[in-house]
């Protein structure tokens, strides 16, 4: 049996996922929440089985695929860092206009948020410039005296 | 009311439903990273004996890495406390989407049963937030460390930044997202919440529908990130955590000094390492764990006098040779790294040595030990470099020069010394009272201790007279001993590191064959390199055997009170220093033994060098480097020497016969002979003798 299951391997992992994004979007009706757990679990598996199969058996596959991302990463880590940062960023951002616009809470407790909200701001401010400059090789504390 | 709130608030259907299906996507990169890397381990040969001892491993991975035994440690404090609060955060909050999950699509939909609510609820709060704090503050602690600090050892790549980048990202769109949900509900409870709760009141001030908006983009991006993070994963550094682990639970529990020898060598179809696939799974496993974190390089003495050789960037030119052989991009989403890891080269295609490792490397190793010693997750530099060398010498007959005479005469004269063997007693001759041979010995007499003197002290003019010392110590002490003489040869040890094994498994047998022809107690030695070799790598050859070191026997006689010292001796009067050879310190752990015995010289005071006992820094002349120019770099001995002088002692107290050569050397080198010497445990004891010793001239 289970070197049936190792010949459809790829097969029983497409099945998976298949069965899974159904699962996953019958949860969505009412009453049927219970499905989402089988149906991520399904999915998860699916995928699981899927990069498991191609990384044992079939390294060289999407390899062109794979190389076309390559050639382009730095600009898929730049787009991806600008789409992730930007909402955290605004947020924070946000709280710190709230500041100047009658916030609730008693004084402390929003000197507290404040500085929490800068500090957390700055953080994130320094931390994408240090992701651009990592993927854009521009980054000052790269290597040691070995490179 | 109970405590609770509404999960997936404010988030749609149809974000959910995109959400899992997307899922897909970072599990599958994820799994096949995994299986590529899993693969290249396959491709090792077997090592059976990472499969024993489960409860101890078992153990040594919970303690040692997962709660941090190995990466806390003395002198490691910021290092250790920002990992902890890197690899602690990120659990917690790991552990906290759990529970989330579990209450939403598991326990609530199949059961009717809510447990994320009430007092649970609030702990859980509480605790979330401490792990999304311990976030922040360590990755913000790694980038001051890789910013401000800038330890000499730290090296940083584009990936190294990134997987922090990251994970800051991802507790900042945690607390943000919180802190949003908090504005916009008013929730009795957001005070739990100790750290969105205040970032919650400010952002109150603005429209409901803004920030609905803001929390939607930011719970979109928190989950965008997370599965970044995932799909990452095993092509990052982000890998170590699992690798670490595992190389950790499958270290090898040989003594640390123990090198393999080379099973049925005469048949053996593969010897050394001259590719990956030569590698044992282990070493291959091995180098996919580094967490870069350079301690590998502190005490390294190549690293630190600017030779090639640099532990973890050996590693990891192993690590990213194997990653393109494996198609695999490791550590390779950012920039180019201007980092070491692509010194020879480049590409799947390259030979292992020079392609990948220089031979300059592999030769400037002294085996030290001291990588392996502070490595936190057991990465085994000196067998896999030992391997490489191995491969060198005996597949492709390629080594230094100088190590010709040094193959030549252990072959012809049974020691690295071109006399020959019947002259090995010769420095009997100096001592005025006649030491016993085993040879000679009644067939019924069992010696207390058989003295192995070592090529270095039988031939080597200084050596001899650690010798002379340590043989008119014992006689008036009344020890009960005999040597070898002409029938002792070399243990194989310079051999066997310098990578001829072949050479060095006939030195070792014959050794093991003249001893087990004898009765004795003990081994007696004052080389702490062939103190190793028979205790460490003689039982693989039927040789078990209880040696001690001279320094543990002097210490010994002098607290019995079987020698006594003169209180009026000037011998080593004043600051006395004394360096800890590595194979004796870090191989075989005598760290005390030597020093309570200069402790108690008249009138010395044992001042400490600045790296000292398992942080000691290596003579030199380890790894067979002893029989080897140093063309590279700085002198090892030299770099030694001046940190001796640094502490105001005028006189080193050595314990090895290598290292005492390489001070020779080194104190003459920095022209401090005038005012500083070196002497060797037996001869500062001897000196410090009620009677000095009659010695022949
Ligand atoms: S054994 Fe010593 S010399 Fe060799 S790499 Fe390790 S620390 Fe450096
Ligand atoms: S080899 Fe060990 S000590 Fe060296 S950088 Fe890697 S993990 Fe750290």
């Amino acid at each position: 049996m289970f070197s049936t299951v190792r010949q459809h391997y790829q097969l029983i992992s497409a099945i998976a996922l298949v069965i899974g994004v159904a699962l996953i979007t019958v949860a969505e009706m009412p009453s049927m929440h219970w499905t989402r757990v089988f149906g991520a679990t399904a999915i998860s598996l699916g995928a699981l089985g899927l990069g498991i199969y191609v990384g044992l058996t079939q390294p060289g596959r999407y390899a062109a695929a794979r190389a076309r991302l390559a050639s382009i990463k730095q600009q898929i880590g730049i787009v991806m860092l600008v789409v992730l940062f930007l909402p955290a960023l605004l947020g924070l951002g946000a709280g710190i206009a709230g500041l100047f616009n009658s916030p609730g809470g008693t004084g402390w407790v929003i000197a507290t948020g404040a500085l929490i909200l800068a500090l957390m701001l700055a953080a994130t401010v320094a931390a994408f410039v240090i992701g651009v400059q990592a993927l854009t090789g521009h980054s000052p504390v790269e290597g040691d005296d070995a490179a | 009311m109970t405590a609770t709130r509404e999960i997936l608030w404010n988030v749609g259907s149809l974000q959910v439903l995109i959400l899992y299906i997307l899922l897909v996507l970072p599990v599958a990169f994820l799994a096949f990273g995994v299986a590529r890397r899993v693969q290249m381990w396959r491709r090792g040969q077997p090592d059976t004996s990472r499969f024993d001892r489960w409860p101890e491993r078992a153990r040594a991975a919970l303690t040692k890495s997962i709660l941090h035994g190995r990466i806390v440690r003395r002198g490691k404090l910021y290092a250790g406390l920002m990992h902890a609060n890197i690899f602690g955060g990120f659990i917690i909050l790991l552990i906290g989407t759990i529970i989330v999950l579990i209450e939403e699509d598991i326990t609530v939909p199949l059961f009717g049963w809510s447990f994320y609510q009430g007092d649970f609820y609030l702990g859980y709060k509480l605790i979330v937030n401490l792990g999304g704090v311990m976030l922040i503050v360590g990755v913000l602690l790694a980038f001051a460390r890789r910013y401000l600090i800038k330890p000499k050892f730290q090296e940083t790549g584009p990936d190294d930044l990134l997987v922090l980048v990251f994970l800051l990202l991802l507790a900042v769109q945690g607390f943000t997202t919180q802190a949003l949900r908090l504005a916009v509900e008013g929730d009795p409870w957001g005070p739990w919440s100790w750290v969105s709760y205040p970032m919650a009141l400010p952002l109150s001030a603005l429209s409901t529908g803004t920030l609905e908006t803001l929390h939607t983009a930011n719970w979109i991006s928190h989950f965008a990130t997370t599965y970044v993070l995932l799909a990452y994963w095993a092509y990052s550094k982000m890998i170590h955590p699992f690798t670490s682990l595992a190389n950790v639970f499958f270290r090898r529990f040989e003594p640390l000094g123990e090198l393999r020898r080379i099973p049925e060598i005469e048949a053996a179809e593969v010897l050394g390492y001259g590719k990956l696939e030569d590698f044992s799974w282990a070493h291959l496993m091995n180098v996919d764990a580094c967490m870069h974190c350079g301690r590998c390089l502190e005490y390294c003495p190549t690293f630190n006098t600017g030779k090639p050789l640099h532990p973890r960037d050996l590693v990891l030119e192993l690590a990213s040779f194997q990653a393109d052989q494996g198609g695999i991009w490791s550590g390779e989403l950012g920039g180019e790294a201007k980092t070491a890891r692509h010194r020879w080269g480049k590409g799947a295609e390259r030979e292992l040595i020079p392609g990948v490792v220089s031979p300059e490397e592999l030769w400037d190793c002294t085996t030290c030990g001291a990588c392996i010693e502070h490595c936190p997750v057991y990465i085994e530099h000196v067998p896999m470099i030992v391997s490489m060398r191995q491969h060198l010498v005996l597949e492709r007959g390629e080594f230094p020069s100088e190590v010709t005479p040094t193959f030549n005469n252990l072959e012809r004269f049974g020691s690295p010394y071109p006399i020959p063997q019947s002259q090995r007693d010769d420095w009997t001759k100096r001592l005025a009272e006649p030491v016993r041979y085993m040879a000679e010995l009644e067939e019924t007499e069992e010696v207390e201790y058989l003295f192995f003197v070592g090529c270095l002290g039988s031939f080597d003019e200084r050596n001899q007279r650690t010798t002379l010392a340590l043989c008119r110590i014992l006689q008036a002490a009344g020890v009960n001993f005999a040597i070898l003489g002409k029938e002792e040869t070399c243990t194989g040890d310079p051999a066997k590191r310098i990578g001829n094994e072949y050479l060095a498994q006939i030195m070792a047998e014959q050794t093991v064959e003249t001893l087990n022809s004898y009765s004795f107690k003990k081994i007696v030695t004052a080389c702490p390199h062939c103190f190793n070799a028979i205790a460490n790598e003689f039982p693989q050859i039927g040789g078990a055997y209880e040696v001690i070191h001279h320094s543990q026997l002097l210490n010994d006689l002098l607290a019995s009170g079987r020698v006594s010292l003169d209180p009026e001796s000037a011998m080593a009067r004043g600051k006395v220093t004394y360096h800890d050879p590595c194979y004796l310190g870090r191989y075989n752990g005598v760290y005390d033994a030597p020093r309570e015995a200069v402790a108690a010289m008249p009138g010395a005071e044992l001042v400490e060098m600045r790296r000292n006992r398992n942080r000691s820094f290596c003579c030199g002349g380890g790894g067979g480097r002893l029989f080897m120019e140093e063309q590279r770099g700085s002198r090892i001995n030299q770099a030694r020497v001046a940190e001796a002088l640094e502490t105001g002692a005028e006189l080193l107290c050595a314990a090895c016969p290598f290292c005492m050569t390489m001070f020779e050397d080194g104190i003459r080198g920095v022209g401090a002979d005038d005012d500083f010497q070196v002497l060797d445990l037996a001869e500062i004891v001897a000196g410090s003798m009620v009677e000095e010793p009659t010695v022949k001239q």
